[in-house]
């Protein structure tokens, strides 16, 4: 048993420190044939193994850089817009905007590539999409369920929570990472040519694919969505918005939300099943007073939406 | 058996000791324009902006900040972490990799999905319309204006210096 059980240790030790360590260790570890671990020597075989396990579990999502986020966000955005008209009122988007980046601020990624950007949507439909990156689109029927500028806000922070987890980056199937991925090995080295730039371009396509279809059709996990109203509940507290805004408005939208509708009512748990998770993060919260300053300027801009 | 249960135990700790790193000696600006700030809060006052892939070194870290110096600018101011990365950034027009440089460098170099791709990607889907995107990339409320907005709205006060207390 005791024999048995040591080589594992020493295994789990290797593979453990190599995830740890990230992508580095990797590049060290190239060229290595069989190795000492503690004094227990491991084979070539099982040595590639483990880089491939190390190399399979570190190459995911993470490893997008911002710059590729911008430009996967920036795509999927347009593909968006192609399906959802903007609405263009200068007033009501830079509203949006100046509710938006002052929660951006005080998120947990208040900086990305391109920075945060609110845009709504002339759509009567209760609606809301973050593309990676910050491009933030929210509908007309859902600003409709906004009583207030907190609401709003609760919005707004729920997106940006979206965006700060990397949601969005974590529909695009693993697989196609592995291969952009390897073809940014043969970049390094070398100008690509016009097959592998096909290549690259497929996979960005089916990538905006992944991401927008999620957006749009099937939604993200319950454990998303979650994850999404307890960032967006920090969010609110941090910049001065009532957290139990997001309550309000959830409420609000469980009574406009049509059961068949194909918006909210399809992509996200009921909202009635987020008040009740919502129940522990808020116990014992008071109710803000309404600020007058806020509530004059909502209704003055988006009172008529 | 014992000895095995203590040697799991020992690779455990070891493990996690790996884990807890100090912050890096230095850091590349991981977005198109890096805030340095004064201080270490939302809204903390500009001081400079730093181009993506300037590097800088670390100075220390705290709550999710940088404490940065940059030599470019020749000054010390305080970054977010969102808007670093520990990595080589090799951006220079016409600079060639090195062969056999780290994989996880060449995504930094504009390599992989960049605007290269992005084009490739508009010549073929003419129907998708990026007029909007741009568009909206373009609004970008100043600073001054976002406080100004959040001093009137009486948001925040102790941690970015804006609403009511001000």
């Amino acid at each position: 048993m005791r024999n048995k059980l040591i080589p594992v240790v020493a295994l789990f030790f290797l593979v453990q420190s190599l995830l740890l360590s990230g992508c580095r260790t990797m590049d060290a570890l190239d060229g290595l044939g069989a190795i000492q671990v503690g004094g227990f020597s491991i084979s070539e075989s099982q040595m590639a193994s483990i880089k491939k396990t190390a190399k399979a579990m570190g190459r995911a999502f993470t490893d997008i850089t911002p710059e590729q986020e911008y430009y996967i966000g920036r795509a999927v955005g347009a593909k968006l817009l192609g399906q959802y008209h903007p609405y263009d009122d200068q007033r009501i988007n830079r509203y949006l905007n100046l509710i938006g980046r002052s929660l951006a601020a005080y998120s947990e990624m208040p900086e990305t590539f391109g920075g945060y950007h609110f845009l709504l949507l002339d759509d009567p439909s209760i609606n809301a999409f973050a593309a990676p990156g910050g491009l933030i689109f929210v509908s007309r029927g859902m600003l409709r369920c906004c009583l207030n500028e907190d609401e709003v806000a609760a919005v707004l922070a729920h997106e940006i929570a979206h965006v700060q987890l990397k949601h969005g980056l974590q529909a695009i199937k693993k697989g196609r990472l592995t291969n952009v991925f390897s073809i940014m090995a043969t970049e390094g080295v070398k100008q690509l040519a016009a097959p592998e730039i096909a290549e690259l371009t497929n996979l960005f396509e089916d990538s905006i694919h992944d991401v927008t279809s999620t957006l749009v059709n099937s939604g993200y996990s319950r454990a998303f969505e979650r994850q999404a109203d307890a960032a967006a509940l920090n969010i609110l507290a941090r910049t001065g918005y009532d957290p139990l805004a997001l309550n309000a408005m959830l409420g609000a939208m469980a009574q406009r939300l049509d059961p068949q509708g194909l918006d909210f009512a399809k992509t996200h748990p009921d909202p009635k099943e987020r008040i009740k998770e919502l129940e522990p993060l808020l116990a014992g919260r008071q109710a803000m007073a309404c600020d007058l300053a806020r509530y004059k300027r909502f209704k003055n801009t988006l009172g008529k939406i | 058996m014992k000895r095995g249960w203590i040697c799991l135990v020992l690779v455990v700790i070891f493990g996690m000791s790996v884990s807890v790193q100090a912050h890096p000696a230095w850091m590349s600006v991981a977005v198109k324009e890096g805030a340095m700030r004064l201080a270490p809060m939302p809204f903390g006052k500009i001081i400079a902006h730093l181009h993506y892939g300037a590097r800088v070194d670390i100075l220390g870290e705290q709550g999710g900040w940088f404490k940065v110096r940059s030599g470019e600018q020749g000054s010390d101011g305080w970054m977010h972490g969102a808007s670093l990365i520990a990595k080589k950034i090799k951006l220079l027009p016409g600079e060639q990799l090195e062969a056999g440089v780290a994989e996880d460098e060449l995504a930094l170099g504009g390599k992989g999905f960049n605007a290269q791709v992005e084009a490739e990607y508009r010549s073929e889907q003419q129907d998708v319309d990026y007029s909007w995107v741009d568009r909206m990339e373009r609004i970008a409320p100043a600073a001054e204006a976002l406080q100004q907005f959040m001093a009137q709205g009486g948001l925040v006060s102790n941690q970015g210096g804006g609403g009511h207390a001000e």
